[in-house]
Parts: structure tokens; sequence; C-alpha cells
């Protein structure tokens, strides 16, 4: 792994346009930050879009990053933010598909081992939520926003928020439920 | 049994460090799309140049008058050969050329005796005259439903007038304001008189006051700053535009119908942001080489394309060293080892000018209460604020001012503004406007930098 003096030597050079230094960051945080893309997309070939568009958006700005805090750190805000704008652009549509999957059905990923899930299938889980929830659930659980914040960078009211977490919240739990009973029964 | 919130949010905060492998095509779209965004890079104003030319020169086209004049020479019955051919075709009955001539009508049987005598002298009259016929004033005639029958001069006074000055008083036509499309053919039947055709024009929308008017106004917009460097000016300086505000006061006196003068006062910022090159040094006490009793000195360059940042007091005396305080009366030596810094620092350079602008302001056209105008202009600079800002650590402070700024420059400006008109002559303007600095502003500066800037002046205006 790059230490923080190579990071931000990267960084220094993207600010100038060199396409090496652009070509070296993408090398270096690209799986880190489609690993972030995935959980805000229903496929990979979304989330992929996601990844594409948010590095433009980080090489647009790269000059405005002033080295204070982690560059990871600054460069997911950028991403997130991006997917954000890109949700708000589609969510006339999205509110009127946000039907949650049958609960029954199998959880998606490799197979459950034991009892933890593993990071494939939460994954699975996850995207598998109506965009909206998803878009709360992320915000709210995985980058820690408070549903003020959430509230205003989507649109809607903070009661909305809360209630969407709320339900995107039960639904993984049932569905993680589910999961163990079927394992159970497989033993 | 239903886990937890907590528990919930705590297996799912694993995604955190998930890491997924893209495929190769997305960097090659990335590549591509990099490689686009660098070839066709044009600079905003650029952008905001070529628009301006772009509505300059439609502006300059609608106001090319040659169209105006032929089709003034058909009205007013001043006929030629050429021009007869080009009318005739749109006539019903080409076959009495009198007829064709006489499209000027009136609405009142007395005021068609008088016509038809001015008709009769027309002809020749114009020909045999300098006077050019008002064409502007029978337009207008024609393309709004005049009421001037009413205003006729008694009898006495209308015979002495020439035949000219008749056609221009008592040539109104009364149309039907809804039936009349611009560019249609007018057949304009009386049971009194012969059939009459007239060429109906599209509506001139002049303002109400033609000159004398005066116009005050206020503005305000946020502003993006940045400058043009040319020559030796310092290179290798990361240096970036600056998001500030203006805004002023104007009176404008209008001169004619379309024309009016602008001046005022109003205030600029302008300036730039720095990101220096910082350089630390890591400095031991003589008595004590610990890791704890050293301390680390930064060095921030204040020179860039913009001149030195003057500072009133050493860094050194004003430091909190302890070396340094202790310095006046003990021996201070320090070891050090030149090293880069992380830590980045930001230089915010502020310059503040008070603008007398001298604008003209050109109207280019108006459709109901929305006026469309062009201005452009020069001004001239006061300086009135000079600072520069240190922002290091979290910390903001003022570390000074930029040596050798002009106390006195000059610039240029043009935008283009929508008006509204919404109650009386109270109204909204909004202006996009594009200001640049035609004299170099820094006299110590080894390069030449003139500043430019952006802004959507937005505010409101009062017509007398």
């Amino acid at each position: 792994m790059s230490g923080a003096n190579d990071i931000y030597e990267i960084v220094v050079a993207c600010q100038k346009g060199e396409r090496s230094a652009q070509k070296a960051l993408y090398e270096l945080f690209a799986p880190k930050m489609l690993g972030v893309c995935m959980r805000y997309a229903s496929n990979r070939e979304t989330a992929e879009d996601f990844l594409q568009d948010g590095f433009i958006r980080v090489f647009d700005n790269i000059e405005k990053f002033r080295f204070k805090g982690s560059f990871e750190g600054w460069m997911r805000r950028v991403i997130v933010n991006m997917i954000i704008e890109s949700f708000r652009k589609r969510k006339i549509e999205t509110e009127l598909t946000d039907n949650f999957p049958d609960g029954d059905g199998e959880v998606p990923g490799e197979g459950i081992e034991d009892q933890v899930p593993s990071l494939g299938e939460l994954l699975g889980l996850i995207q598998q939520l109506p965009e909206r929830y998803r878009m709360v659930f992320n915000l709210y659980v995985l980058e820690e926003r408070t549903h003020e914040q959430i509230a205003e960078e989507l649109g809607i009211s903070v009661g909305t928020s809360k209630s969407n977490l709320s339900r995107a919240r039960k639904w993984l739990q049932e569905r993680l439920r589910n999961a163990k009973k079927m394992e159970a029964a497989k033993i | 049994m239903m886990m937890s919130e907590e528990h919930t949010d705590k297996l799912f905060k694993e995604l955190n460090r998930l890491e997924v492998q893209p495929s190769d095509q997305v960097w090659a779209n990335i590549d591509a799309r990099l490689s686009q965004k660098k070839k066709r890079v044009v600079p905003l104003f650029w952008r905001w140049g070529m628009a301006a030319s772009v509505l300059l020169l439609v502006g300059l086209f609608l106001m090319m008058p040659g169209e105006e004049v032929r089709e003034t020479a058909h009205l007013t019955g001043k006929s030629n050969a050429s021009e007869n051919k080009e009318l005739q075709p749109l006539m019903e009955k080409p076959e009495d050329p009198e007829s064709a001539e006489e499209v000027v009508v009136a609405s009142s049987g007395s005021e068609r005796h008088e016509l038809q005598e001015v008709s009769g002298e027309t002809e020749a009259k114009i020909e045999d005259s300098d006077e050019t016929v008002d064409a502007p004033h029978l337009m207008a005639s024609l393309s709004e439903p005049v009421m001037a029958a009413e205003d006729l001069s008694s009898v006495d006074e209308d015979q002495q007038r020439s035949p000219l000055q008749k056609i221009r008083s008592n040539t109104h036509v009364r149309l039907s304001e809804s039936s009349v499309a611009p560019g249609e053919l007018v057949k304009l039947s009386d049971s009194n008189v012969p059939e009459y055709f007239g060429l109906s024009l599209p509506p001139r929308d002049l303002p109400e006051k033609s000159s004398g008017g005066v116009v005050l106004s206020g503005e305000y917009s946020p502003t993006y700053v940045y400058r043009d460097v040319s020559g030796s000016a310092v290179s290798g300086m990361n240096e970036s535009g600056l998001m500030t505000s203006g805004g002023g006061f104007n009176v404008a006196v209008k001169m004619n119908a379309r024309w009016q003068i602008e001046t005022g006062v109003k205030y600029a910022m302008l300036g730039q942001e720095v990101t220096p090159q910082t350089e630390g040094r890591t400095m031991y006490g003589m008595a004590d080489f610990s890791a704890e009793n050293s301390v680390t000195l930064q060095e921030v360059k204040l020179n860039n394309s913009l001149g030195v940042i003057e500072r009133d007091v050493s860094p050194a005396m004003n430091s909190d060293v302890r070396e340094f305080q202790n310095a006046s009366n003990a021996i201070v030596e320090m070891k050090s080892e030149l090293s880069y810094t992380n830590e980045s620092s930001v230089l915010e350079q502020n310059i503040s000018y008070l603008q007398v602008p001298f604008t003209l302001r050109y109207q280019l056209l108006q459709q109901g209460p929305v006026l469309l105008s062009l201005a452009g202009g020069v001004g001239a600079n006061w300086l009135v604020d000079n600072a520069a800002y240190l922002e290091m650590g979290g910390q903001r402070q003022n570390v000074g001012q930029t040596g050798g700024v002009a106390d006195l420059s000059f610039s240029t400006h043009a935008g283009v503004a929508v008006s509204v008109l919404l109650y009386r002559g109270l109204g909204v303007r909004m202006e996009p406007r594009f200001n640049y600095f035609l004299s170099d502003i820094s006299e110590d500066s080894p390069g030449k930098f003139r500043p430019y800037s952006f802004g959507v002046f937005t505010g409101l205006f009062y017509e007398w």
C-alpha cells in the first residue's frame, strides 16, 4: 500500500493534470470506491457507471483538495455526492417504483456458511432495497449522516427519511432472519 | 427474535470494507472522457464572450435599415419600376398602377378627399424633394391602429401644408388589430372608395419615451474573479480564482429610443487564491535535542504572479517559538533538517476597487414588459482595500497586503441584460456581465496581471 507521501505526490501531480498520475490514483482507489458504488447501485453495471462518473468528478475538482484530512475520505464524499445528485435527477421515476421485493426469497450471495453473513450476502441484500430506501440506509448507516442532512440532500422530509430507514432496516432484518431459518433447515 | 437496530447497523457497516475490482473498460472510458475534455477546454469567459458577440451581431443585423426603407417606399407611393415589380405579385388587383400606389387611406369621407389629393401629388413631390419620408412614422401608423383622424387641424391649416406633411400627419390607417398579421397583405374595403391595399409590417415595440428619461438602478452579484497573466510572471504556483461579490448604483440617461448612457459607482473585489509551496524545518534548542523540545518552522513562499505579499511585522519577532523569544538573552543555535510538509496552506489575496463605469446601453428589443439590451463600456477603478490572508492549520489570519498594486486601473465590460417592467417605471434587471482589466494592476510584479470577472448582476431599476 502506498504511503501518505506517495498519495500526496500523486494528488499534486493529478492537480497538474498528469494522466499517468490520474491512472495511478485510479488504480489505487478504484476497488475501494467501486465497493462504495456497489452499495448504492442495484447491479454491477450501474455501479461501474457511478464509478466512472465519480472519478471524472474527482479529477475535475481535485485542485480543490487542500490536503486537510484524508484524501480517501474527500474522494468518497465527492463520489457519494455525485450519486446523490444522480438520484435526485431520477427522483420522480424512483418514487413510482419503490416496491419492496418479496421477503421470502433467498438471500443472494455465495451461501450462508455461518451465522455471520458474508460481505457478498450483505451487499446482495442492500442491492435489493428499492432505490430511495437504499440511499437513506447507506447515507445513515454507512456514511453516518443525520436525518436532517439526508432530507436536505435527497429533497425529502426528515420524517420520510426516518420512516424509510426504519422500513429498510425492518426488511433487511426479516431477510436475514429468513436466511438463518433456511440455513437451519438445511442442517 | 428480531435483532436490534444497532446490531443490524453494525453488521452492514462491514460493507465499508468491501472492495471490488472494476473491469478494464471503466478506466478506458474515463481515459477517453478526460482526453475529450482536455481538447475542448474553453475558458468560461471566452464562451460568454462568444455568446455576447453572437447577440451583438444579431442586434446589428436587426438594426440594418435596408429592409425598412424599401418597404416604406412601397407604402408611400414612391415607386420605380423594380420596386413595383416586387410589390405587384402581392396585389390582388394590380391592373391600376394608381390604386397600387394608393395604399394610404383615411377613415372618413372628408379625409378621403384630402388624401386623394395627396396621393395624386405625392409621387412627383417625393421624387423632386430632398426630404425623405418619415419611414418609422408611417410604419408605426400602419402597424398600430393609431386614431389620428380626430386630431386633424382645420381645413385652412391643412391647405397650407405640403403634400408630404399631409402624408405625415394624416395618413393613419384604421386596421383591426386582431385581424392583421405581420407581413400580411391587407385589403381595405370601404363602400365609398375604391379598394385599397396595404402591407402590414411587424410591430416595432419602441420604448414610449424616446429621449431625456432617467433610469436609476441598483445591482448586486456573486462574482467569479480570476486573472490573465503574461510576460515573466512567477510560474509553478498553484493559483486559482475566487468567488467574491460586487454591486453598486447606476444612473442612466436616455439619448433616444434605443440608446442610453450610464454611469455610477460600483464596488468590486478581485484577487486570487494561491496554494504556495510550504517547507517545514524541525529545529532543536542547543541544550536539549529531544523531540519534545523541537519545533517546526513553516516557511510559506509569499511571492506569486500578482506580486509579493508584504508583512508589517517580521514573522520571527512575532513568533511564539520559545527559542526566538529567548534569543535576546540566550544563545540559540538550531539544528535543522529540511523537509517538505504535508500541511497545506492557502493564501488569499483580496483587492477591492471602487469603479466608475461609463456604459453605453442599446435596447435591442421589447416584448411586452420584457426588454433585452446590450451594454458595453469602460471603467476607472480606484483601489480602496488590499489584504492578504493565510489559511493554515485550520486558522485564517491577515498576513499583510499584496505589494505594488496600482491605485488606479482601467477596465472594460460587456453584458446582456433582460429587464422586466413590474409596475409603472419600476422593474427588475438581470445582466450577465464580463469585466476585464485593460491595464496591468500590479506595478511591481514581473509579468502582467490583468484580472477578469464574471457575474450575473440582478437588481431593481426605476425609470422616469
